[in-house]
């Protein structure tokens, strides 16, 4: 291969500045990032077939593969992209769920569908804001569990991929991922999970 | 919480979730020392711990790809799309977005659908799925929703459609299996809307509980007739491979959602017909009465596998109640081989039927289709659920108890019974009935139904319940009107249809001078019992008096009894302007008097049922310029304002400016929608005008005149089994009508079908003033080539006419000497046309605008030889009615012509013209009513003169074929 794109060496240097601790290196991502993660998940979803599913992991190694320079040198480089990356998916759910919360006040009071599935997708963009922020709540009080939560929820990645993300023991991922998701349930159902 | 807390609550919920669940409590006894906040708190969570299984176990573009793929949105709120104002998100899925909106135009709700665009890219296919989806629409299915528009905005393609409030069956079922009687009432609501779709040649295709959509007045819609063919063919543009396995949407969650319902033909990919409808159904209805689905699989391919090669789980061995002729039914819903299934939906329907009769009186009461729950997102978590849509979570509704709903706050006002001793006095008792229905129709929370519908129900023996359901509503007021000399007792009662219980009733002594105050009581308590919300406007509104004068009052309701007759003819129009003048002369500043003597002048004018006069067209600008200027704000004057200017001065975008100003004081006027599809029908706007004929009929399902106009419109498209639908429609509330049987007949002639239009016309006999179905019946005649038997009957009304029936006698003259000159006796015919020459001729003087009195001259003067003026005629009567201005008129000018000029010896014109009009939509063969076609002009003898041209015989070759 020749000279990798600007771009590609760019993002593998972003990556290696935001694993160094350097959240501005973040910021930067966003803009080369996003457009792949869309143009790719549109592709997945065009070529769906009835049987497969869609695989958050796949579409992020994709999104890997075509941003980052040489790929193979560094392992540990995809690991940083997938946890960069399910932050940004994170926040790209949460803000098109948003937008379309703002768009349906006025017209929440009536229970009106032409098709379920978009009534269901009305409930996801729903369910997905109020997650975001019991998350958020959570990460308050125990970041890690929320960071847990953050890699595997929105950036599939496995207990062990995260356990290697996070360089913790994959038990210690296994026992606060359990907490983690009983503790959002709790205060997703409306009860109290804390002390009252 | 502190760390330190957290940290304990944390630990002590991984301690005593990995022990066994009795020694749990034990445990926390021990470790907590009294904390009881903290013991409860671990309890919590334990509890949770069993619940939580697949919870976010998905990782969230797997459950929800929509909010990565979905760029941005499709539009915003106040955004305005078309004349569609944005006012919010319904809801988005694999097929688009859906918002509610506005039509500022016709101020009413509608649901707005943006198609995605790789699905629109295709022309081809989008306009096969427009013809679908507006086939479907067009046949104003009460069970099929209804489109108003398929339209472009930019580059977005979106269909305007019905918005409807209501639950899918989706959410219905949610609650679990249905009751059998319900279960039945919906598939048999779903099975006639695919009856008519079928008929219509329109596959649904995409049959599922989420395109069902239930009402809370018990009303079922099929939602999306056409969509699933753009998707399916989409597909195939796209990849070829496709064409062989089975064609789906995109989002996971809606594949398995719709590969469910697919029948096995459509899950291998393979051509679908009316049979895979049936499949589909046959799938619904088992799983609302098992609960269950025939053919489960947790991926789509596990789906397909069990539709292809296993039979359904009898439902009636796990279910006692479930009857054996069901089972009986849904097994033959079921075959796999279609040739097996019910070859129609009517067979399946008739089984149906049977079914639902054997169970009246027997099934127990339980959850109906008619008392469907409104359903909301709750906080319960029902992870149960999420088989539903493979990892779908939190996904749940739990249900309040309902409010009334939208739909329950409408009615229909029935006529009221006069009890006066004096019979004549109906006038009176139409009137107040008249008054109490036109006061609550200007309520926008309630839902009345226009007079000309209910006024059929004036002698009737059919039950409550079944007027209820012909006009869709859930409530009925019914009364009776007794007057002794200035005494007046009404007496009235407000019903709930669902169960004939009285929800109101009250009796009212009154003297005749307080009569207003009675019907403003009437109304003010029928908006409150069904909790109508009310603005000050409308509170005005209903308690006004339109006049303090009694006897111009009187005057005022009995011309208005004169305009609720069947049909306007000359003779009501005149008895209705007769005293409406009257009225305005008693009190001359009663506007809602001088508003609907504007009314009548011009509909008389433009309909011709009144001699369309300069005078007649300055009196109905005067009348309605008074009403304004005595009420500015009422809703009548701005209406006889706006017609006043379609109607006379042909002036469409002043009229449409006023309808919809008039709309915020008429909610409920099925007039306005009515007007508007004329105006859109004037102006060639055929789609348009369509929608708006839907929409007044929804307000007005049982009014003649409308239900034939818009028979009129098919008739001019050459849609001629639509055409004939509405006027069997029309038929079935006023049989024997004169006019419809005669217009039915006008399509078998332009059919070419002479024996059957004979028949129809065989048991007419229209009198001079009948000039549609006499003409009607004269061409007829004069097809068959055999005229002499109507000359005598001719002759006969031609001895001593009504002067009232103005230029129609000499009309009638030129028929005569048309129907004698056929018979082969021109000097005959000769004598009849120089009287109507004579006839006619006068009238021009005071009718210059009139383009059938000069198309008749025109016409006449040809039968004379006089070529300079029959020309010059029929050029006249093309500048009065411009195609472009006149979509509905003009046609008959371009006939004149085409005949002029083919017995005139003008050939090149005569094709010129009838090519034109062959190409566009008319009713202009000389006889009302008749479309030109190729089958009329192979039979028509005034085309003799071209039947040598190469060109006319390729005319005439033409199959008939609607624009």
């Amino acid at each position: 291969m020749s000279t990798p794109p600007p771009s590609q060496q760019e993002v593998t240097r972003l990556l290696a500045d935001w694993s160094g601790g350097n959240e501005d290196a973040l910021e930067k991502l966003i803009p080369v990032i996003q457009p792949e993660l869309h143009r790719l998940a549109h592709h997945y979803m065009s070529r769906e077939r009835p049987g497969h599913t869609l695989q958050t992991t796949a579409l992020l190694n994709e999104a890997y593969l075509r941003l980052v320079d040489n790929p193979r040198r560094d392992w540990q480089n995809r690991t940083h992209f997938i946890a960069a990356a399910s932050q940004l998916m994170r926040r790209i759910m949460v803000d098109r769920a948003r937008e379309r919360r703002a768009l349906k006040r006025g017209g929440d009071a009536m229970k009106v569908s032409l098709d379920e599935a978009m009534l269901v997708s009305e409930e996801r963009a729903e369910e997905l804001l109020a997650l975001d922020e019991a998350l958020e709540k959570l990460a308050a009080q125990d970041p890690r569990k929320s960071q847990i939560v953050e890699l595997r929820y929105f950036g599939g990645l496995t207990t062990e991929e995260a356990a290697a993300f996070l360089k913790i023991s994959h038990r210690t991922v296994r026992r606060e991922w359990r907490m983690a998701k009983v503790w959002l349930y709790c205060a997703l159902s409306g009860e109290e999970p804390d002390e009252t | 919480m502190k760390h330190e807390r957290w940290q304990r609550l944390n630990d002590l919920f991984q301690s005593a979730i990995e022990r066994a669940p009795e020694e749990r409590p034990a445990f926390l006894e021990q470790a907590c020392q009294g904390d009881e906040g903290l013991r409860r708190a671990v309890e919590r969570l334990i509890a949770a711990d069993k619940r939580v299984e697949n919870f976010i176990e998905s990782p969230a573009f797997e459950v929800a790809p929509e909010l990565l793929t979905t760029n941005s949105l499709d539009a915003s709120v106040g955004e305005l799309i078309g004349h569609y104002r944005v006012e919010s998100l319904i809801g988005i899925g694999g097929m688009g977005e859906v918002y509610l909106a506005r039509d500022e135009q016709l101020g009413r709700k509608v649901a707005l659908k943006f198609l995605p665009a790789r699905l629109t890219a295709d022309e081809t296919q989008l306009s096969r799925f427009k013809s679908e989806a507006r086939a479907a629409s067009a046949l104003n299915h009460p069970n099929i929703l209804t489109v108003y528009e398929i339209s472009t905005d930019g580059n977005r393609q979106f269909i305007a459609t019905e918005f409807i409030e209501g639950v899918t069956l989706r959410a219905s079922l949610a609650d679990g299996r249905m009751n059998l009687r319900a279960a039945l009432d919906i598939a048999v609501q779903v099975i006639s809307a695919l009856a008519a779709a079928h008929q219509a040649g329109v596959v649904h295709r995409d049959i599922k509980p989420e395109n069902i959509m239930l009402r809370p007045d018990g009303y079922v819609k099929v939602l999306d007739f056409g969509i699933a063919k753009l998707a399916e063919e989409g597909s195939v543009s796209e990849d070829h491979e496709l064409a062989t396995t089975a064609l789906l949407p995109t989002r996971p969650g809606l594949i398995l959602g719709t590969v469910r319902y697919m029948s096995p033909e459509q899950a291998r990919g393979r051509k679908v017909d009316a049979r895979s409808d049936i499949w589909s159904l046959g799938v619904v209805l088992y799983e609302m009465v098992g609960g269950i689905l025939p053919f489960p699989g947790e991926r789509p391919s596990d789906c397909i596998a069990s539709i292809l090669t296993k039979e359904p789980p009898p439902l009636s061995e796990m279910l006692p109640d479930v009857p054996m002729k069901l089972e009986a039914v849904l097994q033959r819903a079921l075959r796999k081989e279609r040739e097996e299934r019910y070859q129609t939906t009517s067979e399946m329907l008739a089984d149906l039927r049977s079914l639902t009769n054997e169970l009246e009186g027997s099934a127990p009461a339980g959850r109906s289709a008619r008392q469907i729950r409104h359903y909301k997102r709750g906080v319960l978590l029902m992870l149960a659920l999420g088989i539903l849509a493979g990892a779908v979570f939190f996904y749940s509704f739990f249900f309040l108890p309902s409010a009334p709903s939208p739909s329950e706050k409408s009615i229909a006002v029935l006529p009221f019974e006069n009890l006066s001793e004096e019979k004549s006095n109906a006038y009176f008792t139409d009137g107040i009935q008249n008054e109490i229905l036109t006061r609550l129709s200007k309520i926008a929370d309630l839902k009345v139904i226009s007079r000309t519908s209910t006024q059929r129900y004036q002698h009737t023996s059919q039950s409550l319940s079944e007027i209820a359901r012909q006009l869709g509503v859930a409530n009925l007021l019914e009364g009776s009107v007794q007057q002794t000399n200035d005494q007046v007792r009404v007496n009235v009662q407000l019903i709930r249809a669902a169960n004939d219980s009285h929800l109101w009733a009250e009796t009212f002594d009154r003297r005749l001078t307080d009569i207003f105050s009675v019907e403003s009581e009437v109304a003010k308590a029928i908006a409150d019992q069904l909790r109508a919300k009310l603005t000050r406007q409308e509170e005005q509104i209903i308690t006004a008096r339109p006049t303090e004068n009694t006897e111009a009052y009187d005057a005022y309701l009995r011309g208005l009894a004169y305009l609720s007759r069947t049909q306007l003819t000359t003779a009501n129009t005149l008895g209705a302007q007769k005293y409406l003048r009257e009225a305005v002369r008693l009190d001359s500043k009663f506007a809602l008097s001088w508003a609907l003597l504007s009314y009548v002048d011009a509909t008389g004018y433009i309909t011709q049922s009144l001699q369309p006069t300069l005078n007649l067209r300055e009196e109905a600008r005067q009348a309605a310029e008074t009403a304004i200027a005595f009420q500015p704000n009422l809703g009548e004057a701005v209406l006889a304002k706006g017609h006043y200017h379609y109607a006379c001065l042909k002036d469409y975008d002043t009229a449409v400016r006023y309808f919809e100003q008039a709309r915020q004081f008429l909610p409920n006027s099925s007039q306005i929608p009515e007007l508007l599809a004329y105006v859109a029908r004037r102006r060639g706007r055929w789609d348009q005008s369509e929608s708006y004929f839907n929409e007044a009929e929804r307000l007005d399902p049982r009014n003649v005149n409308l239900l034939t106009e818009h028979g009129i419109s098919y008739t001019m498209l050459r849609r001629f089994p639509e055409a004939l639908r509405k006027l069997d429609q029309v038929l079935n509330i006023t049989p024997d009508d004169l006019d419809t049987l005669a217009q039915k007949a006008a399509i078998a002639q332009a059919q070419g079908d002479l024996p059957w239009a004979a028949a129809l016309l065989a048991p007419l006999h229209p009198n001079a003033d009948d000039a549609g179905p006499m003409e009607i019946q004269v061409y007829q005649a004069i097809l068959e080539r055999r005229p002499a038997q109507v000359i005598p009957r001719l002759k006969e009304l031609l001895i001593q006419p009504d002067p009232a029936l103005g230029f129609n006698i000499g009309e009638l003259r030129f028929w005569l000497g048309w129907a004698q000159e056929v018979a082969g006796d021109p000097a005959a015919a000769r004598e009849s046309w120089q009287q109507a020459r004579n006839e006619l001729e006068p009238f021009l003087k005071e009718q210059p605008d009139n383009y059938l009195l000069i198309g008749d001259l025109a016409l006449t003067n040809m039968a004379l030889g006089d070529k300079a003026a029959a020309l010059a005629l029929s050029e006249q009567a093309m500048t009065v009615v411009p195609l472009e201005k006149d979509a509905v008129n003009a046609p008959f000018a371009f006939d004149v012509l085409a005949r002029v000029s083919a017995q005139l010896g003008e050939p090149d014109r005569a094709i010129a013209a009838l090519q034109k009009l062959l190409s566009i939509p008319s009713e202009a063969a000389l006889a009302p009513r008749v479309p030109l076609t190729p089958a009329l002009l192979r039979l028509d003898p005034m085309f003799d003169p071209l039947r040598g041209d190469p060109r006319f015989r390729e005319l005439v070759k033409e199959t008939t074929k609607p624009r």
